[in-house]
């Protein structure tokens, strides 16, 4: 799934919101030529009023179209109660940032794959540092999995103008101190529709081994996150746009 | 003793331990170098926090005393992270 001469692209919705959704959404991802599919069905909301996905159904759809389509799946793992059904029926099991220094979850995480070896995406925190991060990570490779993926997803700074700031120069930090793959992901790095395929570009020139983004069949209608989503529609721009600057870098798309 | 000549003398010896102490943070350097040559021809991890930890525990035992842990786990954590930055020399 990562190599040096691969960039990985990853796309999906926030959250999986209904059937009709998602199954559009895989169809989309699958006809852009990506290979693997997000989707959030245990949401952590900053607002307990928010949409807090769908749960256990959610799972199950987001299992079924990602099957239906050939895709491999990610969705994200919010607490130890859901840890064993994500781990059984989920190819990459994702912390999010807000999770991030949850070491009780992260060493549960490490115990439950040290066997099966899957992928774990962990999230930068928007208040961590990359050694954080990477300290992180070490909760679950010490338990004896070495496929961590690292993803930076913007810090909080000053800076309004966008969600949150993309810290792109994480990329070439981790690169240099750890050897594990580093995602970027332009949708909460950038919180704005309109920056997604400039900062996939960017992330990509930077070094990045993949490349996440938020897709929604109609974002204006998502209950997640729709400002951030790529319509679906533009999905096979976007795959275009981090082809040819992966290409520049002797780089093909995985 | 004129209490001005007697920290000029004191001083002295404080350059000539800090002479030392660049000396061998040189001495230092040369070896992480090293280390860090051979862990990129290996692809290993340049980050090893483990060892790290390593380290502090090995100044912890060697501390008699006159500093406290903390001051000294401070100076290495500085060290440390200009040890890392080694890795950037190529450019």
């Amino acid at each position: 799934m990562f190599a040096s001469d691969k960039v990985t692209l990853i796309a999906g919705p926030c959250s999986v919101e209904t059937r009709e959704q998602v199954f559009a959404a895989a169809k989309a991802v699958k006809e852009a030529g990506i290979k693997i599919f997000r989707g959030g069905a245990y949401k952590p909301r900053t607002s307990p009023y928010s949409f807090q996905g769908l749960g256990d159904e959610g799972l199950e759809l987001l299992v079924e179209a990602a099957k239906n389509y050939g895709l491999m799946t990610v969705t994200e793992v919010t607490e130890v109660d859901v840890l064993e059904k994500v781990h059984e029926k989920i190819d990459v099991i994702q912390v999010g940032a807000r999770n991030m220094d949850n070491y009780s979850l992260l060493k549960k995480i490490g115990a439950i794959t040290a066997e099966s070896k899957k992928w774990v995406l962990l999230k930068r925190s928007f208040a961590a540092t990359i050694e954080e991060l990477l300290l992180a990570a070490e909760y679950i490779l010490s338990a004896g999995n070495p496929n961590v993926i690292l993803c930076e997803r913007g810090i909080r700074t000053f800076e309004h103008a966008t969600r949150f700031t993309l810290d792109l120069n994480a990329v070439p930090v981790l690169k240099k101190l750890s050897t594990l793959p580093v995602v970027v992901d332009v949708s909460h790095g950038t919180g704005r529709a309109d920056m997604l395929i400039p900062m996939s570009r960017a992330a990509i020139a930077a070094g990045a081994d993949g490349v996440m983004i938020e897709a929604h069949p109609n974002p204006k209608e998502a209950l997640c996150d729709g400002q951030q989503s790529l319509q679906t529609s533009h999905l096979k721009e976007w795959v275009e746009e981090c082809r040819k600057v992966a290409s520049v870098l002797g780089k093909s798309l995985y | 003793m004129d209490p001005l000549e007697k920290i000029n003398e004191l001083r002295s010896k404080v350059d000539e331990i800090d002479r030392k102490i660049v000396e061998l943070l040189n001495e230092r350097t040369r070896l992480v170098r090293e280390i860090i040559k051979i862990k990129k021809e290996n692809r290993l991890s340049l980050y090893d926090p483990k060892r790290e930890e390593e380290i502090f525990e090995k100044i912890r035992n060697a501390n008699p005393g006159d500093l406290y842990n903390e001051a000294l786990i401070d100076i290495y954590e500085t060290i440390l992270k200009w040890m890392k930055s080694l890795a950037d020399e190529e450019y």
